[in-house]
């Protein structure tokens, strides 16, 4: 998935196709950032200025191609840059005071947070692509700009860390059918 | 719950959560903002000459009233001469001020990074040294705006990792962002004006 600043030619886009493309896949990325950091007011921050990046970047944007998966990687390298987030609070708690309140999350996804958060940060995103958005092994190679086989490691050893940390919890995944990696086609 | 629906369902569950409890800026919003980032860039982009002229004359104002006749010789020692360069402010509605200039010279010193700018003068689109230097230290994880410096990548990466290509002479022009008080609050490559 290279960003579509790194191949020129994209068609660009107006403002109502923007918008449309905003509607239809904010909540969606946001959710999927959510899984990744397990910050959900970071989740939105990160994609919001994603957005707002691709607009900056409309005239090069290409809605035919894959501009959710631009989106989630630029997003995604916002939230793993420590820079960015200090400045950000900073910023934020400039402008707006105190953030707004966000309700603690339910009980069991507390429990897959932490066991998300002790995996390395590769690990959990090629879990989150491969098991949440459904991409394929290949087309996460692409989005993480890694080799298939790294992949692949990635996907077992985040896997067989989870089940480690979910043992003997309600989400223990002994119980659990061992999942395939996805072939789409 | 878990148990039966595997690790796919519970992301999924996860992520809806998530999703229900998010109410997403106006898409409106998101395009001012962007629309207000490229207003940001084209002024600085036409301003970087303006700011460039403003900062020489200061200069040479300066050096008419250097000591010569009449003054007392100091004191003193000769102290370390104080870098004549003033951050630039922002205007009125604007959130930061941008410095165009060339970064190089790049030293680690521990948790820091101290780099050379040398203020770009603008002319036709294009970037030349304008003579204007000084000295900046940023955290090592500063968080630098890369692209042409990462392969044509748009990419977010740290100042540290960028020693090494910035530590020859004038090559790469970045935007530097000052806020109100002066401190840097992020560097973009201005691609538009590199290499």
């Amino acid at each position: 998935m290279p960003p579509p600043e790194g191949r020129r030619g994209g068609r660009g886009v107006d403002e109502h196709e923007f918008d449309a493309f905003y509607a239809a896949s904010v909540g969606r990325i946001v959710g999927q950032l959510y899984a990744m950091t397990g910050d959900l007011s970071e989740a939105q921050d990160v994609v919001q200025e994603a957005f707002t990046r691709a607009w900056e970047r409309r005239s090069e944007l290409d809605l035919n191609g894959a501009p959710e998966a631009w989106v989630r990687t630029v997003a995604w390298r916002l939230a793993v840059s420590r820079w960015r987030k200090v400045r950000t609070a900073l910023a934020f708690a400039r402008r707006q005071g105190p953030p707004a309140a966000v309700p603690p999350p339910e009980p069991h996804h507390v429990l897959l947070f932490q066991a998300l958060r002790q995996i390395p940060e590769a690990q959990r995103r090629a879990v989150v692509l491969h098991h949440l958005c459904d991409l394929t092994v290949e087309q996460v190679a692409v989005e993480a700009d890694c080799p298939v086989g790294t992949v692949k490691a990635h996907l077992s050893r985040g896997r067989a860390a989870l089940a480690r940390l979910l043992a003997d919890t309600e989400l223990d995944p002994r119980t659990t059918n061992r999942l395939p990696e996805v072939r789409h086609g | 719950m878990a148990d039966e629906t595997g690790l796919k369902d519970c992301l999924a569950d996860l992520a809806e959560s998530g999703r229900r409890q998010v109410v997403p800026l106006a898409a409106e919003t998101i395009r001012a903002r962007g629309d207000q980032r490229l207003r940001r860039r084209r002024a600085a982009l036409a301003s970087g000459g303006a700011l460039l002229a403003v900062v020489l004359a200061v200069g040479g104002m300066s050096l008419v009233r250097a000591p010569g006749g009449g003054s007392e010789p100091p004191a003193a020692g000769p102290a370390p001469a104080a870098s004549p360069f003033v951050p630039p402010t922002p205007g009125p509605s604007a959130e930061y001020a941008t410095e165009l200039g060339y970064v190089y010279g790049a030293v680690v010193r521990g948790d820091t990074v101290r780099v050379t700018v040398e203020q770009a003068r603008i002319a036709g689109g294009a970037a030349t040294p304008g003579g204007v230097v000084h000295t900046l230290t940023l955290p090592r994880g500063a968080l630098v705006e890369v692209r042409q410096l990462s392969d044509g990548k748009p990419a977010d990466t740290q100042l540290g990792e960028l020693v090494d290509r910035l530590g020859a002479g004038p090559r790469w022009v970045f935007a530097i962002d000052y806020d109100s008080e002066g401190r840097v609050q992020s560097l973009r490559e201005a691609y538009w004006l590199s290499g």
